[in-house]
């Protein structure tokens, strides 16, 4: 028995990673903040002042180009599903949506920007911003929250998976660079149209 | 319901009707007509939609239909053509925003018609 | 509505309503000013249109050719623009009544080096040479090139060709070679006619992808500039003669050198683009006419010598000119890599990284190899053994187009060969015959030449055809993996109404038993009744479908962990017992007829007599005819012991708190499940499940124990591994599947023991054995 036991250990040592968690900041969940965090506070878009913030924040965090008029594009139709999170005036966190009647006519909310400071990572501000916007979409009715995101960005899967979010398409070469994507769905009602009159993009 | 503050502090919202309307002037007739129309709206009005020849800080030229601007003269121009030297063939670009502080000149097509080909200047 | 329109100020989100009423509005209204500083049609002359509509209008009529601008003269406006444009308040826009920001989010920034390609250009800069130009700068060698040269430039020109077909816009990786523009003027004769042999061989590349119909713009860019490709006529037909003249010329030029070794690596790269030539040519005119049997020959003979010259080109790269260190240009003579910048859409990559020499050969290598391997589909025979091909040939060759496209040209062109007129439906009959053999499609039965029989066999045939499911099955398998699954979910859902017409079809042949057996047909209502091999040939199509749709997601890596549960409970749970179901079922008819027959032609034999003489009936000489499927079987009780064991092992691990599940802010598990389940719901056969239900059977799986649970987990692991092991010849996805079985049955077993039970960490999912089942490893 012992023999067996030790024989087993021996294999499952093989299989011990020493690879770190992706979402370890989630599994924190429900420890204490250490006391050093900073404060910050959530706003809504409120007008155009804003929006060199906006695009000063994203331009510096994403590898995408935007214009101001797609910032304009985005925050025109729809500010108040614009949010930003601030430290003491310094606009440190963004997200960017908008809402409107699918090809099916589902209520469809698209998460277009999320960016947070590199200097405020790991402190749930991302998520607050996406658990915001969805909150506002929610409020006005939406049926399903899409957005798509990069293969290799692990930290934005992971916060997309734990709001029960699914990957329900990969998008071979999406990007410019040649890099893959995932198309995100989050179900907030329970319609269901079939499979075929929603994927209308090929054929 | 998941706790949405960090360290305690509200959460502020803003009031969801901003102070000043986002607005846009247009080249719509109801808005042409409208008399109330300040006179540089006026004339933004009147050369929505029309060809425009951009010439930019690195001394290129673009021409293309005007489209958009804001208060900081970024420029959208639609159908837009790229000359590097002016006269050779052009690269056609699309949708194209002009930063304000990149241009150097604006010009528009106006005036008598020629019957010579007109020269570009 | 009316009440905004008089003031200038409209809500952005009502613009576009706010347009359309205006332009209404204008056109009831009394023609207006014609301050037409606007030589533009007027609103009120066209009335209320659409946006879409007369931005569409404006766009095709020939005042709107861009270049045409000045029409009148430029006047400078500088100052009273800017001026202007500070009379609007921060965040107001003036807009064009037909523009909006929609379309001014796609405008690319000038200056702004993501997007502006043409930033930072010097005047003084000379443009990169075209062709014409090189010739008369004199900077390009038309004549007296030597094997050395000639090497350098031929296995460039082989590394952008690899390029090209693995997605590179055709003007960025071959036009940027010189040569190719026009070789009509290159005097040196072997490099012109390696150089025409490219053309036409890309121009032949394009019509077997665009035939085969499997491409997708993330795998290949069919276009190119077409001023370029239209330069010279392409005269595919005579490219061998050149090139075996050619080489032929070479050939006797080096019996005459002394140290010939560098002509003759020139002659086997001339011979191996003859080969080359030769197959992909071949399989272009398949499409197109017929002689297939002679052409499969003649292109497997091309594929064998071509890739025996591989490993003597190989050898030889080091004998040409070589790319110069740090230079974009995959050959020093020749190529010019800025050449078409000015002519691509605003959006290309600023610079493509064409891939080195050897790792090129090495791609040929593969790709020649692929293509021996899709010569051997002609000897599927049946839908069966063709869909499994094609899933098989899939999975090794995912990411090649031609490899694929070349594929489906094969097998088409096959189709028709052997079928004839209609192939597609003579090999879906012939398909049926073959799985599970009714009596009905058989020509020894008198009962298939009954007209009525006939008229419905026929009927149901063009259906299947009409709704082309079948068809598109298989040319599914063609597609990339990503777009499989997306297509695979509508094919399902077609599927229903052939399953539905395959029912009636059965029911019709029972119901025709009963008339022939009242008649007193005894022999025509035996062979009709108890139908059900149309709707097994159906269902047991559908479920396959279903399973790889299923599965694919593992391999695209769309299912998060927590979500792994229900994935593997379903085909645990249905579709696996399923599919055994219909091949047993198979299997027990194609038993019982063939004891019927035996039956029969013994009877017939005796004359009906029942002599004590009779003798025994000889043993079958070859036991696997009665049962074809029984690897299948096999294996899918294997997999259902694997999906099992990994359903058990979720419900485990979740229940340990080893699983990391979503917050239930705005999770729902019930919308996550219908949404994966979601092709499956329209289905008649199987009946969809409804989330209740699986539901209840989790929670109740969920009762026992989380040391009951690892345990009973580890069970289903210990029978899939005496499954596979009990597999003769296993192949290597067998012995996959035994290691990924073995190793989970001891993971569960230490689990179950207590092992690291103060520790609750995810555990990690290994697919790199197999895409669909993961080593559960421990941290």
């Amino acid at each position: 028995m012992n023999f067996c036991f030790t024989f087993l250990k021996s294999i499952l040592s093989i299989y011990l990673d020493k690879t770190k968690m992706i979402n370890d900041q989630i599994a924190a969940e429900g420890k204490e903040d250490p006391p050093s965090l900073p404060v910050i506070t959530y706003t809504r878009f409120a007008d155009e002042t804003e929006l060199k913030a906006l695009q000063g924040l994203i331009d510096s965090t994403l590898s995408e180009a935007y214009t101001l008029y797609t910032y304009r594009y985005f925050v025109y139709q729809w500010p108040d599903l614009c949010f930003f999170a601030r430290h003491e005036g310094r606009y440190v966190g963004v997200v960017v949506c908008e809402l409107e009647p699918n090809r099916v006519g589902l209520f469809e909310g698209y998460i277009a920007m999320l960016a947070v400071d590199r200097e405020y990572r790991k402190q749930h501000i991302g998520r607050t911003l996406v658990i915001k916007a969805i909150e506002a979409m929610v409020a006005k009715d939406v049926d399903l929250v899409v957005l798509e995101a990069e293969y290799t960005n692990k930290v934005a899967l992971a916060l997309y998976e734990s709001l029960g979010f699914i990957r329900e398409k990969r998008l071979f070469k999406h990007y410019g660079n040649g890099s893959d994507a995932f198309r995100l769905t989050l179900g907030i009602k329970n319609i269901m149209l079939p499979f075929s009159m929603e994927c209308c993009e090929d054929d | 319901m998941e706790d949405l503050c960090i360290s305690g502090h509200q959460v502020q919202v803003q009031p969801v009707a901003p102070a000043e309307p986002f607005r846009i002037t247009t080249n719509a007739p109801h808005q042409m007509n409208d008399p109330s129309m300040t006179a540089g709206r006026k004339t933004l009005q009147k050369w929505l939609g029309r060809v425009l020849r951009i010439v930019i800080t690195d001394g290129r030229v673009l021409v293309g239909f005007f489209n958009c601007t804001d208060r900081d003269a970024n420029i959208v121009l639609s159908m837009c053509a790229e000359y590097l030297v002016e006269g050779q063939e052009p690269r056609l670009l699309g949708n194209v925003m002009v930063p304000g502080k990149h241009i150097v000149s604006i010009s528009i097509d106006e005036g008598e018609p020629t019957a010579t080909n007109v020269e570009v200047a | 509505m009316s009440g905004s329109s008089l003031c200038g100020v409209v809500e952005p989100a009502d613009f576009q309503a706010a347009a359309a009423t205006a332009a209404a509005a204008a056109a009831a209204a009394t023609r207006a000013n014609s301050s037409s500083d606007r030589d533009e049609w007027s609103v009120s002359e066209c009335g209320f249109m659409d946006p879409e509509v007369q931005r569409t209008m404006r766009s095709g009529s020939a005042a709107e050719d861009i270049t045409q601008y000045p029409l009148r003269g430029w006047q400078e406006v500088t100052g009273e623009f800017i001026a202007a444009c500070q009379e609007l308040i921060p965040g107001e826009l003036a807009q064009d009544m037909m523009f909006g920001l929609f379309e001014a989010m796609s405008a690319i920034e000038i200056m702004d080096p993501k997007m502006d390609v043409g930033m930072g250009f010097d005047k003084s800069d000379l443009p990169p040479p075209s062709f014409e130009a090189a010739i008369t700068m004199g900077v390009i060698k038309l004549d007296d090139l030597t094997p050395t040269e000639l090497i350098g430039i031929f296995d460039a020109l082989f590394s952008c060709i690899v390029s090209w077909l693995e997605g590179n816009s055709m003007d960025q990786v071959l036009f940027t070679c010189l040569y190719l523009h026009a070789p009509a003027k290159i005097k040196d004769k072997p490099l012109r006619v390696f150089c025409t042999a490219v053309r036409n061989l890309i121009a032949v590349i394009k019509s077997i992808i665009l035939l085969a119909g499997v491409n997708e713009e993330e795998d290949f860019q069919l276009y190119g500039n077409s001023t370029l490709l239209s330069a010279e006529k392409a005269h595919p037909g005579n490219i061998f003669g050149y090139l075996k003249e050619v080489e032929d010329e070479l050939v006797r030029k080096c019996k005459q050198l002394t140290s010939p070794e560098d002509l003759m690596s020139v002659v086997h790269r001339l011979r191996f683009m003859r080969h080359l030539f030769q197959v992909i040519y071949q399989v272009e005119q398949m499409e197109t006419s017929t002689g297939t049997e002679d052409r499969m020959s003649e292109i497997y003979k091309n594929l064998n010598v071509a890739s025996e010259l591989l490993p003597l080109i190989r050898k030889t790269i080091d004998r040409g000119t070589q790319p110069v260190e740090g230079s974009e240009a995959p050959n020093p003579i020749g190529f010019s890599t800025r050449i078409h910048d000015r002519s691509q859409p605003p959006s290309f990559p600023r610079s493509i990284k064409i891939r080195d020499r050897p790792a090129s050969f090495q791609f040929l290598e593969e790709m020649i190899s692929r293509f021996k391997y899709a010569c051997k589909v002609t000897r599927n025979k049946d839908y069966f053994s063709a869909l499994n091909f094609f899933i098989e040939y899939s999975k090794k060759s995912g990411q090649c187009i031609l490899s694929r496209s070349v594929l489906q040209a094969i097998f088409t062109a096959n189709l028709r060969m052997v079928h004839g007129r209609m192939p597609m439906k003579q090999f879906l009959r012939h398909s049926v015959q073959a799985f599970n053999s009714p009596p009905v499609l058989s020509a020894k039965n008198t009962v298939s030449s009954d007209p009525k029989v006939q008229q419905q066999l026929e009927n149901f045939f063009r259906y299947c055809i009409s709704l082309n499911t079948f068809t598109m099955f298989i040319r599914i398998c063609g597609f990339n993996r990503a777009r499989q699954r997306d297509k695979l979910g509508r094919l399902i859902e077609n599927f229903d109404a052939i399953q539905v017409d395959a029912a009636r079809l059965d029911s019709f042949m029972n119901q025709l038993a009963n008339e022939r057996a009242m008649e007193g047909n005894e022999l025509h209502a035996t062979a009709l009744k108890h139908s059900t091999h149309f709707s097994t040939w159906v269902l047991y199509n559908c479920f396959r479908a279903m399973l790889i749709y299923l599965m694919s997601g593992f391999e695209l890596e769309l299912y998060a962990v927590h979500e792994f549960l229900y994935i593997y409970w379903y085909p645990y749970e249905f579709l696996v017992g399923f599919l055994v179901s219909a091949l047993t079922r198979t299997e027990n008819i194609l038993l019982a007829q063939e004891e019927y027959a035996e039956h029969l032609s013994k009877t017939q034999a005796n004359g009906g007599s029942t002599s004590k003489n009779r003798k025994v009936a000889k043993p079958r000489k070859n036991k696997k005819l009665q049962r074809p499927y029984r690897c299948e079987i096999v294996f899918y009780h294997a997999l259902l012991s694997l999906c099992g064991g990994m359903y058990k092992a979720m419900g485990a691990l979740t229940k340990d708190g080893r699983v990391r599940l979503p917050m239930d802010t705005f999770d729902n598990e019930e919308v996550r499940y219908i949404r994966r389940f979601r092709p499956f719901g329209s289905l008649t056969s199987p009946p969809p499940v409804s989330y209740q239900e699986f539901k209840s059977i989790r929670d109740h799986m969920m009762l026992a124990s989380v040391e009951d649970l690892y345990s009973v987990a580890a069970k289903h692991f210990d029978q899939a591994r005496n499954i596979l092991e009990n597999i003769q010849n296993p192949d290597q996805e067998v012995l996959d599947l035994l290691q990924i079985a073995r190793t989970n049955f001891v993971v569960m077993n230490v689990l179950a023991r207590g092992h690291q039970k103060d520790v609750k960490r995810q555990p990690e999912f290994d697919f790199s054995k197999h895409s669909y089942f993961p080593i559960i490893k421990l941290k």
